[in-house]
């Protein structure tokens, strides 16, 4: 491992370290505003950087919310500062994600006739990322002017065939199946192509974990919520599985006829954990078992690669709790309340 | 090896007097109060602590605001010659100040806090300089919108997406990932112009009324009349610093008085209170007992009552060191390893000699030393560092050390060390320096801490047999046995390696080697078997043997009335978890017992003194409560069970009982045990001595270290060795005297430390205020 992989993953796990522990959320989650959430992570040492200049009286829970994603983002582009030189390498992963994040958003407000929103949220600071422009796209009324302002990307192959006959768009959730497919195609060929031995065997459990958990979420959605038929929900899975094969998923899918859907992905292995948390909704079960795969491998593992993974996945999880406390408190709702609904 | 003498004192009195009293009290500075003795005796019940709003509190809040008007420093000094105490007379002194300067700290208070909001007016301005039209013009417009403020710099790049909509916005400044500037919308489209904004976080600045001109000339507008503004501010300092003058040292002494007041209000909650009147118990060394008894004789109504010695023996006393000069700052390592208990032994002087001497050892040196030394005696004359004490001692000792080993700053040419004198150059080969030296050096370490391992063995056995601790003192690694094994294998080593005398012979190993294992093998059935013949009496038995132990000694009791004892006693102790309970009681209460034939206990008067019965009650422990509301209605006050009832020998009876109760522990799990721990112990010998090279490798890294030193200065006279000198020693002294004062703390916690010392002891704490 060279020197610079090793400063990767010290710098890694200091960053874990500055990340909330239960007293940071207890603390947070007792306050009364959202003013005061900032007050007090203004004073944190993992957000200060990001909220001191920020004026706490006047602060509104988008704005809030908007910079607690810059945090993320920062943490990451800092992290991987080095990495950069090589374009499309895997250390762009997380740019690469977000910035199909953004595109799908931009053609759900596009779609919606609410372009100037998408303006409103869109985080600006991702622009110099990305090799589209965001201001540009969401000029587009149609799916098809999105496809062509897409030329001279990835993006276009992916999204051309999608272009509906008789309709303006196509349904959004195409576009994410899509999308999904396509970033996952790009990371497997990138992690074939940059890592060998061990690290790769690693990184590849992360990534196949990752889309085990996509496929299930789909199960959930797809089958528990919408009712979809079992083919369909099929077509839309991520070809991609680790401890949740195409036949495992097949099975329950089929069992799932007769049985809830969530009861039966939730006697996965990969929720042994949710145990301690039987009443938690399935999102924060899937969560909770990412918490716990992701922190093993962060403390365990020797590679950059792999560490850094987990570290955009812990941090993904921080964030959501934060929202969550954000909104809690917007909301109202007791301090105990909002630390049942935690991913800790 | 002292700790201090303790005596256990009650102070009661008018619930009046309470204040007057804890003043007192902190002002002695030796009475460590016990603030559940009262409810621990008597039951929480009867004392209720005391609870009410602080009287001082509003003084203060005063205090502090004339203090800020004035200027006057948070400080607290002396309040010598300030007789002040009840309310009215620190009110009576404050309104007097506030009615020569009341006006005048309202006044400042008002300059501050325009001076504030016109800063912060023009930190505003200043990122809005770049403006070139008058903001007075700007803001009078009539039908355009106008809005100063500041909006992140992402949004700011977004407002291209907008270049369609009916406004403008004129970026002035840009710094910290902000845009400041100002938009500009007409009326028709204010409310459309201002959603964009928001959602794009503008955040909207108010320009003040009194900001006008361009954004240059309002800057310089502000910056005037900040100016004016502190001008009379210092105009009004002025008039205030003559009364801050007058009234500094009386003023601060007096808000010290009132702290302190406040601080000793606070302990009222430590108090115990029944019927109106206060009660509080707590220790104080025996020296200091009549010092104490007089200062609080000028409060009216007080009793101090001087408690029989550990009337009860929940009550642990505490622990105050007491050494001479030489020992004391050694004090310092031994809280921080944990304070010995009341009854212990205080291994402070024992901690100092070795501490020096092993530092002198190894870090010999008479500059370096004497270097230590005063720097010890500066930090402690001037900074009052906890360390300093310390290190003026073991400079000395340091310093003592380089005489002999004739080490002057690194320099050995300056005085004849010890081992180019008679008989030592002999007898070390003629050694021309340390180096040479150094294998007598390493076997003189090593004897050093044998001495030192088996002064250790020999406190602990001194001490475990003070606490009738047999197992350690008898059979434990660090008591006889274990000390017989060390000695033996050491000298028979000693002897054979050195002068050749065959010591390992059969009887030998079996007698002083083999047997001292055996012995540390098998001590835990061995340390039972001498418990039980020597103390007589053991827990589970305890309170049968007690009972028959006071019937038997009491003076109070006829046959009939013993019979009839020995009933209730026998009935009681069936129920088995009994209580008993020992104290005093009035006679007349003890004939009030009568009443309460059906609670079940037995109550054995042992003997009389001043009208009070003094004896034992015992109950089942499932009726304790109930047992002890009557005996605390009866005003029976608990004390420590005298010796003369529990080291009463127990009956053949009592020992088969205790015989069933024992642990039953399997052989095999004994043999398991016992063959690990001896594996340790012998280990731990072995690792113990060796531990103790470091002392002779200090010594040869000392005179290595201040070899290089001496290499990298040169022989030839210059600045330039001066300076390698002077920074060489100076290193040196730093990080070595560092690091051999570490080690040296190393080995005595740990090798010395461990062997005997047991650190149960609470801290001796005097009642004083916090100010």
């Amino acid at each position: 491992m060279s020197a610079g992989s090793s400063a990767v993953v010290a710098k890694a796990r200091c960053k874990y370290g500055k990340m909330l522990t239960l007293s940071d959320y207890r603390q947070l989650a007792g306050k009364s505003d959202v003013s005061y959430v900032v007050a007090a992570l203004k004073l944190l040492p993992g957000y200060k950087k990001y909220f001191s200049e920020v004026t706490e009286s006047s602060v509104r829970r988008n704005l809030a919310e908007q910079l607690l994603y810059k945090w993320m983002i920062g943490n990451y582009t800092e992290l991987c500062h080095f990495k950069f030189q090589q374009k499309n390498g895997f250390f762009r992963y997380l740019l690469k994600r977000e910035e199909i994040a953004q595109i799908i958003k931009a053609i759900m407000y596009i779609s919606a006739g609410e372009h100037e929103n998408f303006i409103l949220y869109f985080p600006m600071f991702l622009q110099k990322y990305s090799e589209v422009n965001f201001m540009e796209l969401v000029k587009a009324r149609t799916f098809k002017e999105v496809v062509t302002f897409m030329e001279g990307t990835p993006y276009h192959k992916v999204l051309k065939p999608l272009i509906p006959e008789g309709a303006l768009f196509p349904e959004i959730r195409m576009v994410e199946t899509v999308m999904g497919h396509h970033f996952h195609d790009w990371l497997t060929t990138i992690i074939k192509k940059e890592f060998h031995g061990k690290e790769r065997e690693e990184i590849e459990k992360c990534v196949l974990h990752s889309a085990d958990i996509y496929n299930m979420k789909l199960c959930y959605r797809l089958k528990g919520i919408y009712k979809m038929p079992n083919e369909q929900v099929m077509d839309n899975h991520l070809p991609y599985h680790y401890r949740f094969s195409e036949r495992d998923m097949k099975t329950m899918l089929e069992k799932s006829d007769s049985e809830p859907i969530e009861a039966l992905i939730r006697k996965h292995p990969y929720f042994r954990h949710s145990k301690d948390i039987e009443n938690a909704d399935f999102e924060t079960v899937v969560a909770y078992s990412n918490l716990h795969f992701f922190k093993d491998r962060l403390m365990l593992s020797q590679y950059d690669s792999v560490v850094l993974f987990s570290l955009v996945e812990l941090m993904t999880i921080e964030l959501s709790n934060l929202t969550t406390i954000i909104e809690g408190i917007r909301y109202s709702i007791p301090s105990a309340e909002i630390e049942k609904m935690l991913i800790i | 090896m002292a700790v201090e003498k303790m005596s256990l004192v009650s102070v009661s009195g008018p619930l009046k007097q309470v204040n007057k009293v804890l003043v007192r009290c902190c002002e002695t500075k030796c009475f460590h109060l016990e603030p559940n003795y009262y409810t621990l005796t008597y039951g929480s019940a009867q004392f209720r602590t005391l609870k009410d709003k602080d009287i001082y509190r509003h003084l203060i809040k005063r205090a502090e605001d004339i203090a800020q008007g004035l200027g006057i420093e948070d400080k607290t000094v002396a309040y010598d010659g300030i007789t002040m105490e009840s309310k009215h007379e620190f009110d009576a002194y404050f309104s007097s100040i506030e009615e020569e300067v009341g006006d005048l700290i309202s006044y400042k208070g008002f300059l501050d806090n325009s001076i504030d909001q016109y800063r912060q007016a023009l930190r505003h301005i200043e990122n809005l300089s770049n403006l070139d039209t008058d903001f007075k013009d700007i803001i009078s417009c009539k039908y355009v919108k106008v809005r100063f403020g500041r909006m992140p710099s992402d949004s700011y790049t977004k407002l291209e997406f907008y270049s369609d909509k009916a406004f403008v916005f004129v970026p002035l400044d840009e710094n910290d990932g902000y845009v400041w500037g100002v938009y500009f919308a007409p009326i028709s489209t204010k409310s459309e112009t201002d959603d964009i904004f928001n959602g794009l976080y503008f955040e909207r600045i108010r320009i003040p009324d009194y900001v006008t001109g361009d954004g240059e000339t309002a800057l310089a507008d502000l910056s005037h009349q900040i100016a004016e503004l502190e001008e009379q501010r210092e105009e009004v300092l002025k008039q205030l610093s003559e009364v801050k003058e007058r009234e500094y040292d009386y003023f601060l002494k007096v808000r010290s008085k009132l702290r302190f007041l406040d601080s000793s209000y606070e302990m009222r909650n430590q108090v115990s209170v029944i019927n109106n009147r206060f009660h509080m118990a707590g220790f104080i060394p025996t020296r200091n007992l009549n010092a104490f008894k007089e200062n609080l004789s000028s409060v009216t109504d007080v009793e101090v009552e001087d408690k029989p010695y550990f009337i009860d023996d929940r009550m642990k006393p505490p622990t105050k060191l007491r050494n001479n000069w030489l020992f004391r700052p050694f004090e310092m390592f031994v809280k921080m390893y944990g304070l010995p208990a009341y009854n212990g032994i205080d291994p402070t002087p024992y901690v100092a000699i070795t501490f020096m001497l092993l530092y002198g050892i190894m870090f010999g040196d008479l500059g370096q030393g004497l270097v230590i030394s005063l720097l010890g005696f500066i930090l402690d004359r001037w900074k009052k560092v906890k360390l300093a004490p310390i290190m003026m001692r073991i400079g000395i000792s340091s310093a003592f050390f380089g005489f002999l080993y004739g080490s002057v700053f690194g320099n050995e040419e300056l005085i004849t060390p010890f081992f180019h004198s008679e008989p030592f150059y002999t007898l070390m080969g003629q050694p021309h320096n340390i180096f040479q030296a150094s294998t007598y050096l390493l076997v003189a370490a090593l004897v050093i801490g044998v001495i030192l391992i088996i002064i250790c063995m020999i406190l602990n056995i001194t001490i475990s047999i003070k606490r009738q601790d047999y197992e350690s003192a008898l059979f434990g690694a660090n008591g006889i046995a274990g000390m017989v094994f060390y000695v033996s294998v050491l000298v028979a080593a000693a002897l054979q390696l050195v002068l050749g005398i065959p010591m390992f012979t059969p009887l030998y190993i079996i007698f002083l080697i083999v047997l001292p294992l055996g012995i540390m093998f098998f001590k835990e059935p061995l340390a039972h078997i001498v418990s039980n013949s020597v103390r007589g009496n053991v827990l589970q038995t305890k309170k049968l043997a007690v009972a028959t132990a006071a019937i038997r000694t009491s003076d109070r009791l006829d046959e009939n009335d013993a019979r009839m004892l020995r009933k209730q006693l026998d009935h009681i102790e069936s129920m088995k978890n009994v209580r008993a309970v020992y104290g005093r009681m009035p006679v007349g209460a003890q004939k009030k017992l009568g009443y309460h034939k059906n609670a079940e206990y037995a109550f054995v008067p042992v003997s009389e003194k001043d009208e009070m019965v003094y004896g034992v009650y015992f109950t089942p422990k499932s009726n304790k409560a109930k047992v002890d509301e009557i005996f605390l209605g009866l005003s029976f006050e608990r004390m420590k069970m005298p010796s003369e009832l529990t080291r009463y020998k127990r009956t053949k009876a009592a020992m088969k009982q205790e015989k069933t109760v024992k642990e039953k522990k399997s052989v095999g799990n004994m043999i398991v045990e016992g063959f690990i721990e001896m594996f340790e112990t012998c280990l731990s010998y072995l690792t113990n001595t060796m531990s103790f090279l470091r002392v002779g490798g200090f010594i040869l890294s000392h005179a290595g270290m201040m070899l290089v030193v001496n290499v990298l200065a040169g022989t030839e006279f210059s600045a330039g060795m001066i300076l390698v000198q002077i920074l060489g020693n100076l290193f040196v002294i730093v990080m070595e005297g560092f690091i051999v004062g570490i080690q040296v703390l190393r080995l005595e916690f740990y090798e010395l430390f461990g062997r005997f010392y047991v650190s149960d002891g609470k801290e001796f704490t005097p009642l004083q205020v916090n100010v």
